[in-house]
């Protein structure tokens, strides 16, 4: 049997992709967390652009172990997407801690929430930091994407789980990481002086529709 | 009538992965498009398929279930494709318009409602 050929979708607009997007299939596109506040609360975001976020970094202070989530949500696609491949995370960590045998390790997610779902896409913990010093921890991780289909309405989330575990006793602990675009100093996180950064970086990557 | 051709989950596969479930999951608008899919097979072929359908082969039921499914899943395209991706789209409305196509020029050609034993 001869498969028709009648419907041919005329491109909207004149695509032009790089060769190597184009032998693997894949396109990559970087996301950056940032926070808006207003007087309801802080909410965390992901863009392409590079705002200044409404606060540059995140600080947990606590007497014990805690962990936290935070949502860095993309506003809903308008097109549909397929995300497929390895994902790469970058990021920055400051502790401020005394005790000896703390620890932290973040774990990061990555989501499609359709409705009010969420299914995970992939997910990859660091490995374990000491939290009992006063230093800057930079990350870098890849995380395995599942090929995951993001219809018009679905929204991508990377959900940062932060694992802070008190193994040394029950003194203060202070745990910062950053996610501001415009990589300004934050209170521990210091990029001007310091090699660190206050970027949160996603690079997602999706199946090239050509 | 309806579903004597074929079956909705039929072209539910034949409307892809990414088919509005709205549509697909609703038994009265599907068993409509099927109607209208076996009422246009039987019309453009002049022969009444649903009526004798017990009487025939096999492999003429295939026959008759793919055009008919394919046609019930242009139509559930057609109703939203806003899911497919491009190139998606353009692969399946063409297999499912290639199998109507093919299907209805073979059901007209077809002079004894049977295949001959080889």
């Amino acid at each position: 049997m001869v498969m028709s050929n009648r419907y041919q979708n005329q491109p909207k607009a004149v695509a032009t992709y790089s060769y190597s997007d184009i032998a693997s299939g894949t396109g990559y596109i970087n996301y950056y967390g940032y926070t808006t506040t207003d007087s309801v609360g802080t909410t965390y975001h992901l863009t392409t652009q590079s705002p200044r976020s409404s606060t540059i970094s995140t600080v947990q202070n606590s007497s014990g172990s805690f962990d936290v989530d935070h949502d860095f949500d993309l506003p809903s696609f308008r097109l549909p997407q397929i995300v497929r491949g390895t994902a790469i995370i970058t990021g920055s960590c400051f502790t401020n801690g005394t005790n000896v045998g703390d620890t932290f390790h973040i774990i990061y997610t990555l989501k499609r929430v359709r409705g009010g779902t969420e299914t995970t896409v992939g997910t990859v913990q660091t490995e374990t930091y000491d939290n009992s010093v006063t230093t800057d921890h930079n990350i870098t991780v890849d995380m395995t994407c599942s090929q995951t289909h993001f219809a018009p309405d679905d929204v991508l989330r990377l959900t940062v789980n932060i694992v802070c575990t008190a193994g040394g006793g029950a003194a203060g602990k202070q745990l910062e990481f950053g996610h501001d675009p415009q990589n300004r100093d934050g209170g521990g996180l210091d990029p001007s002086t310091d090699d660190t950064t206050t970027i949160l970086k996603i690079e997602v990557p999706y199946r090239l529709d050509i | 009538m309806s579903y004597t051709l074929s079956t909705s989950g039929n072209a539910k596969v034949k409307a892809g992965n990414h088919a509005n479930t709205d549509l697909t999951d609703d038994p009265v608008l599907m068993s409509a498009l099927d109607d209208m899919a076996e009422g246009w097979v039987c019309a453009e072929t002049r022969r009444d398929w649903v009526g004798s359908y017990s009487s025939l082969s096999t492999n003429i039921k295939n026959v008759l279930n793919d055009i008919v499914s394919s046609k019930v899943a242009l139509a559930v395209i057609t109703w939203d494709s806003t899911d497919y991706l491009n190139s998606e789209l353009n692969s399946i409305l063409n297999h499912n318009d290639g199998v109507v196509t093919t299907g209805l020029r073979f059901l007209k050609d077809f002079k004894s409602n049977e295949i001959k034993t080889p």
